[in-house]
């Protein structure tokens, strides 16, 4: 489901890139754009690519990582949670009154609001997995993570796109 | 309760959360609300969360960000930064020095497509630090080489940092992607210069190639790198002659770039995929922490704590260089801490004010600002440059190699950041050209 959605908004930002001045693309542009964050939002979780202080987390050990990351994790769970209330809303208010831009075309905006809550609603399922994983770390300890590891994480993706051969990637 | 002990709650609860790793984003946007909730009440706290993450992502002019990111990492996937490399030595590597001159020279060109600094930094890593081992540089001298170069992306346009600064201080896009154009190139061209003063000075260092080039070989070279240059000529010359607006510059230059991929048959569905999985993520990460900045300088804004400080400030009629000193000076510690893009989200609410307040140019301020945080990302102990290079090196480096390396870049850096400072007409005319 996940991957679909990113398919979806990778699809429309191929298609935005033809860049004619069609009517209305500005306004489709727009409602793409919460469609690639809210959609890629579960996503960059999933490979934990949010950005943070890592200065101290990566001097901590494998237990006292594991309990900031669930404090991150419920940090965010609430942060998210407010932002889900507010956007289901936002969203049934948009849908009853059929909310839509002005101008030669009306684009209805209501699409838009129900992917940014749904986004929402998705990353917050997803940071219950994670917190449950991370708690499941506290009790079990395990290892620590390096500065080393966070940045191979960081670094993901840049290597497969210098050398698309999977086998000459491994053995750097 | 009043603003001044809100505001110290909410600092002291912010400065909390991020120490204890919560997600940057999350932590601004959580104490904005927080503080919005005790300064003012939950209805206005609330409605925040209710309007800004949709008003931020459904935005026409923020949709440069994730087309920027696209075009560059086509780019990269086009294979574009082998052909900038192999041409960039073919007319310089003859000279002392040369290697090294070529990686900065083609890690500029490269960052004319690509606007993410660590990007820069990891591939010139693969493609350049094998071939100056190769003729025998010095380790130190190549890495330090390439970890400062790749700094160059984030000021020659397209620039992701940029868009970011323009956004969060209300600035014209166009003008702020402009206006690094020369400051970029100022220090690509300094940082050779001190190439080629260290090659000079210490041959041993930077060994000259004896290998002859023919003048057909230097042309024919360039065959591989005229799709970057008329891509880079349409973006921006496109919105310096007001053709298009920077979000069509950004659509017009990822599809050029992706044309690019095709020409060179670079196209493999694998790759493209995850090339557009990575943009969407990219793009999430950073609108996350924008929108938690914006809730956050609501907060300040809505409360009048931003007038309070920066009137109590500017009461104290300092020369208006200290408050650019201390400036300087709160960025190179951030930048220890955390990556640029937070950095600005975090301190411009309230530097910006300040700063223009003080008589400085928002345009201008912001290439400084973006050379600050590019700074920061190659001074100990954590310059995350630094450590890019380090582990996408193939050949055993240590760290304090690195360091060391660009520690002479780093003292160029400085000559070029008060030449900026003092001229900034450097930074200034080509924007009001464009005016």
């Amino acid at each position: 489901m996940v991957v679909s959605t990113l398919l979806g908004a990778a699809d429309v930002i191929g298609t935005q890139a033809f860049g004619t001045p069609v009517h209305g693309a500005l306004e489709i542009t727009e409602s793409t754009m919460v469609v690639i964050v809210f959609g890629a939002l579960t996503y960059s979780q999933i490979r934990r690519k949010h950005i943070r202080v890592e200065l101290f987390y990566t001097r901590a050990g494998p237990r006292t990582q594991a309990a900031m990351d669930i404090f991150a994790n419920l940090m965010a769970i609430v942060f998210f949670s407010l932002l889900l209330w507010q956007a289901i809303n936002e969203a049934q208010f948009s849908l009853q009154i059929d909310e839509s831009t002005f101008g030669l075309i009306r684009v209805p905006l209501w699409p838009a609001r129900i992917v940014l809550a749904a986004g929402t609603g998705l990353l917050i399922l997803q940071l219950f997995i994670d917190l449950a994983i991370d708690i499941e770390r506290l009790v079990k300890g395990g290892e620590a993570i390096t500065a080393e590891d966070v940045l191979r994480r960081e670094m993901e993706g840049i290597e497969t796109l210098i050398d698309p051969d999977p086998a000459n990637r491994k053995s750097s | 309760m009043d603003a001044g002990t809100t505001g110290l709650i909410v600092a002291i609860t912010l400065l909390g959360m991020l120490g204890t790793g919560v997600h940057i984003g999350v932590a601004l946007g959580l104490c904005g609300v927080l503080g919005m909730y005790l300064a003012i009440g939950a209805d206005a706290a609330l409605a925040q969360l209710a309007t800004i993450p949709f008003s931020t992502t459904n935005s026409f002019t923020l949709a440069v960000i994730p087309l920027f990111i696209l075009m560059g990492s086509l780019a990269t996937q086009a294979g574009l930064t082998r052909d900038l490399y192999r041409a960039a030595y073919n007319w310089l590597g003859r000279l002392p020095g040369g290697l090294a001159m070529a990686t900065t020279l083609a890690s500029a060109a490269f960052g004319a497509a690509s606007g993410s600094t660590v990007v820069n930094a990891a591939v010139f890593t693969k493609i350049a630090l094998p071939e100056m081992t190769r003729f025998g540089y010095d380790k130190r001298l190549s890495a330090g080489c390439i970890a400062a170069s790749g700094t160059l992306a984030s000021l020659i346009p397209p620039s992701i940092l940029m868009v970011i600064y323009a956004i969060l201080t209300e600035q014209s896009i166009a003008y702020l992607l402009l206006a690094g154009l020369v400051p970029g190139l100022l220090s690509a061209v300094m940082y050779m210069t001190g190439i080629y003063a260290i090659a000079k000075h210490r041959p041993d260092m930077a060994p000259r190639s004896t290998e002859l080039i023919s003048w057909g070989q230097r042309f024919q070279s360039l065959s591989g790198v005229w799709g970057i240059a008329v891509l880079f000529l349409l973006v921006i010359g496109g919105i310096y002659a007001g053709f298009f607006v920077p979000t069509y510059a950004g659509a017009v230059g990822a599809f050029g770039a992706f044309l690019i991929v095709l020409g060179k048959r670079r196209l493999d569905r694998a790759t493209t995929l995850d090339t557009l999985k990575d943009a969407g993520v990219t793009t999430s990460v950073i609108f996350i922490i924008v929108i938690g900045g914006i809730i956050f300088a609501r907060y300040l804004t809505y409360t009048g704590l931003i007038t309070d400080i920066t009137d109590a400030l500017l009461a104290l009629e300092l020369n208006k260089y200290a408050y650019l000193a201390a400036f300087a000076l709160i960025y190179l510690f951030l930048g220890m801490l955390i990556d640029p893009i937070a950095i600005m989200v975090i301190t411009l609410p309230v530097m910006f004010p300040i700063l223009t307040g003080a008589g400085f140019d928002p345009i201008w301020l912001g290439v400084i600002s973006i050379k600050l945080a590019e700074m920061s990302l190659m001074t100990p102990p954590v310059g995350l440059n630094v450590y890019v290079v380090r582990s996408a090196s193939p050949i055993p480096l240590k760290l304090e190699e690195v360091f060391a390396g660009v520690m002479p870049f780093l003292a160029i850096d400085v000559v070029t950041l008060i030449l900026l400072i003092f001229i900034p007409e450097i930074t200034l005319f080509l924007p009001q050209l464009m005016q």
